[in-house]
């Protein structure tokens, strides 16, 4: 055998068991998920054919409406806030530190990234309640004069307070990102800048800004991501109320599936979230391209 | 040297605002884990149920009835044994095939390499809730549901991972290849003698992250798993916040049993943990 062909066979043997584990448990069920949607499936029965008419009935189902718009208003909430916050508290830390202030503000913010949403969500659970003879927030609110807000217990204000927590989560892996972004920008375009005279907020808009586009775009390509998957922290906060508020569509999904075991359905409502986010994608692929500035092009 | 220059320039307006900003985020930051404290404090307290505010930010001496009932309603041996025999399992795993599929991607030549990469990668934008339906179906089939291998086995593979690592063993000397060719060694020696040591740093980054992840996990845990003994550590505190909603005493300690672990190996692994996301903006799950 040549050495090339050797060389060949040893590396299809080296990728094949990545490759059999995402044939078999992503590739494969990928593409089962728009075979399923198609059918009606209670898992007891046989399933029988629907065709496209899961479809035509998730455009007629109230509830799914819902719980889109839930985690499309989630998701417009909670990316761009998260991002302001990591992105101006990483302003603020890009500087000399102190050694000791740096550590410590790395372990403080990054620590809730590194807990569970259950923990973080019962955690704040109790931290969220309404009464302010029991509910710390709106105890020390009340102190400082703010009238208590019914975080978890208004439809209005429920998905913000699932925003909150889930900045609090989150905001400190972003942070590192940003930083790590801020730092790889080049020291002589400040110093240039400061040659011609421009101050702060000259160099922040013409070259902070433009340079960490490309961090920018990384980190809202991820966050949106992850926040159209919304499920843990509105599956124990909330559990979706009150009534549907903060019902996301993936556990809407769960719940069709695996608790109603409405097979079909629940595959059809799984089919719609992938899409969305394959155009999500697409979207900021192509806008990127507008406003993401690539060094050295 | 950057946009804070201006502000230093000035000596002594310098140090008033980098005074300001300093204690800016320090409040920032306790604000940040006052919950946590919060939480360590109630868990101490002499009360099980819901408290009258404010809290006794100080409660002198401490009471463990609150940990020793969380320890049995979470049966926090089991569950905990669980969850760390089930990561273990996915890391070990996953490291496993992701540094072997990296090294051919990154320094083995094949037909069809490129393409093959690409249709791996493209499962990054594949929500991992889209496919569990069948997943669920396809694991019932083979009597797999409630079983720890039903969460182990499907997670042998990270496109994340196989990118990460790939780029890792890209900076590494083609030249090693050949010239352990030469010596006679083959592909494996040289990908376990060579590309895995050296590899430590990207190795060792990937394997925080997916442990963090899947000790935390709680989607599939939750649709896979039926029986309470085999119950994962977040499952078990889901349950927990279900069944005792009053019981705020014992829900925090089981919460703050759960968390400690985690910040133990927070504290100590920190530097790689945070030099693993700069190197690569990993984020799983």
């Amino acid at each position: 055998m040549g050495i090339a062909r050797q060389e060949a066979l040893a590396g299809y043997l080296f990728i094949a068991p990545a490759f059999l584990v995402f044939v078999v448990f992503v590739a494969g069920p990928m593409i089962a998920a728009f075979g399923f949607s198609l059918f009606k499936w209670d898992v007891f029965r046989a399933a029988t054919f629907l065709g496209l008419d899961n479809y035509n009935r998730l455009f007629n189902d109230k509830r799914f409406f819902i719980t889109f718009w839930n985690t499309i208003v989630y998701t417009l909430l909670e990316v761009p806030l998260n991002l302001l916050v990591a992105l101006a508290v990483a302003m603020l830390i890009n500087r000399r530190l102190h050694p000791a202030l740096r550590y410590f503000l790395r372990t403080t913010y990054f620590f809730p990234v590194i807990i569970s949403f259950v923990a973080v969500s019962i955690l704040w659970r109790y931290l969220l309640i309404s009464d302010p003879t029991f509910g710390l927030i709106n105890f020390y609110f009340a102190k400082l004069g703010i009238s208590p807000v019914p975080w978890t217990t208004s439809s209005r204000w429920v998905l913000r307070s699932i925003v909150l927590v889930n900045i609090w989560k989150t905001f400190g892996f972003n942070l590192v990102i940003f930083l790590a972004g801020l730092q790889n920008i080049p020291r002589h375009f400040y110093e240039a800048a400061e040659i011609d005279g421009a101050n702060f907020g000259q160099k922040f808009w013409h070259i902070t800004i433009p340079l960490l586009t490309p961090t920018i775009f990384f980190a809202l390509v991820i966050e949106m991501l992850h926040a159209v998957q919304l499920f843990d922290t509105a599956y124990v906060l909330t559990q979706g109320g009150p009534g549907d508020a903060s019902r996301p569509i993936v556990m809407y999904m769960y719940e069709t599936g695996f608790q109603v075991f409405k097979m079909g359905y629940a595959s059809a409502v799984a089919v719609m979230l992938f899409v969305v986010v394959m155009l999500l994608t697409l979207l900021q692929m192509r806008a990127s391209r507008a406003w993401v500035y690539y060094m050295g092009e | 040297m950057n946009v804070w220059q201006d502000v230093r320039q000035n000596r002594r307006v310098g140090i008033a605002a980098t005074g300001l900003l300093d204690s800016l985020l320090v409040l920032g930051g306790l604000l940040t884990i006052s919950p946590f404290i919060w939480m360590i404090v109630i868990s101490f307290g002499p009360s099980k149920e819901l408290l009258q505010m404010p809290p006794n930010w100080f409660p002198w001496p401490p009471y463990l009835n609150s940990y020793q009932e969380a320890f049995h309603y979470v049966n926090f041996l089991v569950t905990g044994w669980n969850s760390l025999k089930v990561t273990c399992a996915i890391c070990a795993g996953q490291l496993f095939t992701c540094s072997l599929a990296a090294f051919a991607f990154a320094r083995l030549r094949f037909p069809g390499r490129e393409v093959l990469f690409i249709i791996l990668l493209s499962s990054l934008m594949i929500p991992p809730q889209m496919t569990i339906i069948p997943v669920y179906v396809m694991l019932a089939k083979v009597d797999m549901i409630d079983t720890h291998t039903s969460l182990i086995l499907p997670a042998f593979f990270s496109a994340t991972g196989t990118f990460l690592l790939r780029q890792f063993f890209l900076t590494m000397p083609q030249e090693m290849v050949d010239a352990a060719k030469i010596d006679g060694a083959t592909y494996w020696t040289i990908y376990w003698r060579i590309f895995l040591p050296l590899g430590a740093a990207g190795i060792s980054a990937l394997a925080i992250f997916c442990f963090n992840f899947h000790w935390n996990e709680l989607f599939r845990p939750l649709i896979f798993l039926n029986s309470v003994e085999k119950f994962t550590l977040p499952l078990a505190l889901s349950y927990i916040n279900e069944l005792y909603v009053n019981l705020i005493g014992v829900t925090y300690a089981a919460v703050a049993m759960a968390v400690i672990p985690v910040l133990i190996v927070f504290l100590m692994a920190q530097r790689y943990l945070i030099e693993g996301i700069t190197l690569t903006g990993l984020k799983e799950g």
